[in-house]
C-alpha cells in the first residue's frame, strides 16, 4: 500500500513538470514568435524613415542660406559686462 | 552560500574617487569662470578624472552583471526603479529651464520691447534644420525600438544593426545642431532669448552625446554577447534615456523652436 502511494505521488509530480515544462515552452514560443512580429514592423519603419531622412536633408541644405548678424541695435543684445573665459568671441552664433 | 537574492556590493574605491573628481571638477570650472591662472588646467583634469571614474565604475558594474551574475530579477527591478526616478530627476530638471523660457516669453518686460522674440532678434526657421533633427530623432526611436526588438526575439544580427543606425543617426543630429550653432544669427549673450535658446538646446545636446555614448556602449556590449533575451536591462536603460531626449526634442522644437519663434 506504502509502495502504492509512493508510486502515485512520483506520477502525479512528473506529469506535473510535464504540464509545466509544455506550458513555458509553449509560451516561449509565443513570445519568440511576437518579437519577431515587432522585429519585422519595426524594421520596415526604420527602413521608411531612412529615405525620408535623406530627402529632406538634401531639401533643407539646397535651400540653406547663410545668416549674417546685423549690428545689435538693442542694448540688450550683445550684452556683457566682460569677455568669456576664452576672449571675447561667443563661440556659438554669428558674430 | 547566500540566501536571499540581493546583491550585497564588495567595498569599491570608484564613489570616493569620483566625489573627489567631481570636487576637482566644480573647483576647475569656478577658477576657469572667473579666470583665475591654472584654471582651465584644473578643470581639464576634473573633467578627466570623472570620465575616467565613469569608466570604471561602470566597467565594474558590467562585469558583476555579466561575469559575476549578481544581477538576479529582484536586483534588476531596483536597477528598474532606479533609472525611472533618474529619469524624472532628469525632466524634472529640463522643466526649470522650460519655466525659465515660459516665463520670459509668456510675459516680455518692456526692456526686451514687450514682445517675443524680443525686438531685434532674427530667429532661426524651425521647418530647416529643427525639422530635419525632429525626423531624425523620431527615426532613431524607430530604429532603436527595431534592435529592443530583435534583442527579444534572439536575433542578433538585426538588434547590431539597428543600434548601429540609431548611433549613426544620433551623430547626424548633433553634427546638424553644431551646424545650427555655428550659423545661429544671435549669441548666448544676445539678452534672454539667446540664454534660453542656448541653454534649453544646449542641456538637450549634452543629452544627446550621453545617450549616444550610452548606446555605443551597448552594441559594444550587444557584439561582445553581453545580453540575452531575459537579460539585458543595460540596454533597456540605454533606449529609456534616448526615448526621453526624444520627447523632451519634440517640447523644445513645438516651444522653442516653432512657438517661441513666431
Amino acid at each position: 500500500m506504502q509502495a502504492l502511494r509512493s508510486q502515485l505521488a512520483r506520477a502525479a509530480r512528473q506529469a506535473g513538470v510535464r504540464r509545466f515544462a509544455t506550458e513555458a515552452v509553449a509560451e516561449f514560443e509565443k513570445e519568440t514568435a511576437h518579437a519577431a512580429k515587432e522585429t519585422s514592423k519595426w524594421k520596415m519603419v526604420t527602413y521608411a524613415a531612412i529615405p525620408a531622412c535623406i530627402g529632406l536633408t538634401v531639401l533643407t541644405f539646397s535651400n540653406a542660406h547663410t545668416h549674417h548678424r546685423n549690428v545689435p541695435a538693442y542694448p540688450y543684445m550683445d550684452y556683457r559686462v566682460r569677455d568669456f573665459p576664452w576672449g571675447p568671441n561667443p563661440l556659438i552664433g554669428c558674430k | 552560500m547566500r540566501k536571499h537574492p540581493f546583491h550585497l556590493v564588495d567595498p569599491s574605491p570608484w564613489p570616493m574617487f569620483t566625489g573627489f573628481s567631481t570636487f576637482v571638477l566644480t573647483v576647475g570650472a569656478s577658477m576657469y569662470m572667473h579666470s583665475y591662472q591654472g584654471g582651465g588646467i584644473v578643470l581639464s583634469l576634473g573633467l578627466l578624472m570623472v570620465l575616467y571614474s565613469l569608466f570604471v565604475w561602470w566597467r565594474d558594474v558590467v562585469r558583476e552583471a555579466t561575469f559575476e551574475g549578481h544581477h538576479t530579477t529582484p536586483v534588476q527591478l531596483g536597477l528598474r526603479y532606479g533609472m525611472i526616478l533618474f529619469l524624472l530627476t532628469e525632466i524634472l530638471l529640463f522643466l526649470a529651464f522650460f519655466w525659465a523660457f515660459f516665463h520670459s516669453s509668456l510675459a516680455p518686460t518692456v526692456e526686451i520691447g514687450a514682445i517675443w522674440p524680443p525686438k531685434g532678434i532674427e530667429v532661426l526657421n524651425p521647418w530647416e534644420i529643427p525639422f530635419l533633427n525632429t525626423v531624425l530623432l523620431l527615426s532613431s526611436g524607430a530604429s532603436v525600438t527595431w534592435a529592443h526588438h530583435a534583442i527579444l526575439a534572439g536575433n542578433r544580427e538585426q538588434a547590431i544593426q539597428g543600434l548601429a543606425l540609431t548611433i549613426i543617426l544620433a551623430v547626424i543630429f548633433t553634427g546638424f545642431q553644431a551646424y545650427e550653432y555655428m550659423e545661429a544669427p544671435f549669441t548666448i549673450a544676445d539678452g534672454i532669448y539667446g540664454s534660453t535658446f542656448f541653454m534649453t538646446t544646449g542641456l538637450h545636446g549634452f543629452h544627446v552625446i550621453i545617450g549616444t555614448l550610452f548606446l555605443s556602449v551597448c552594441l559594444y556590449r550587444l557584439i561582445n554577447y553581453h545580453f540575452t533575451r531575459q537579460h539585458h536591462f543595460g540596454f533597456e536603460a540605454a533606449a529609456w534615456y534616448w526615448h526621453m531626449v526624444d520627447v523632451v526634442w519634440l517640447f523644445l522644437f513645438v516651444c522653442i523652436y516653432y512657438w517661441g519663434g513666431a
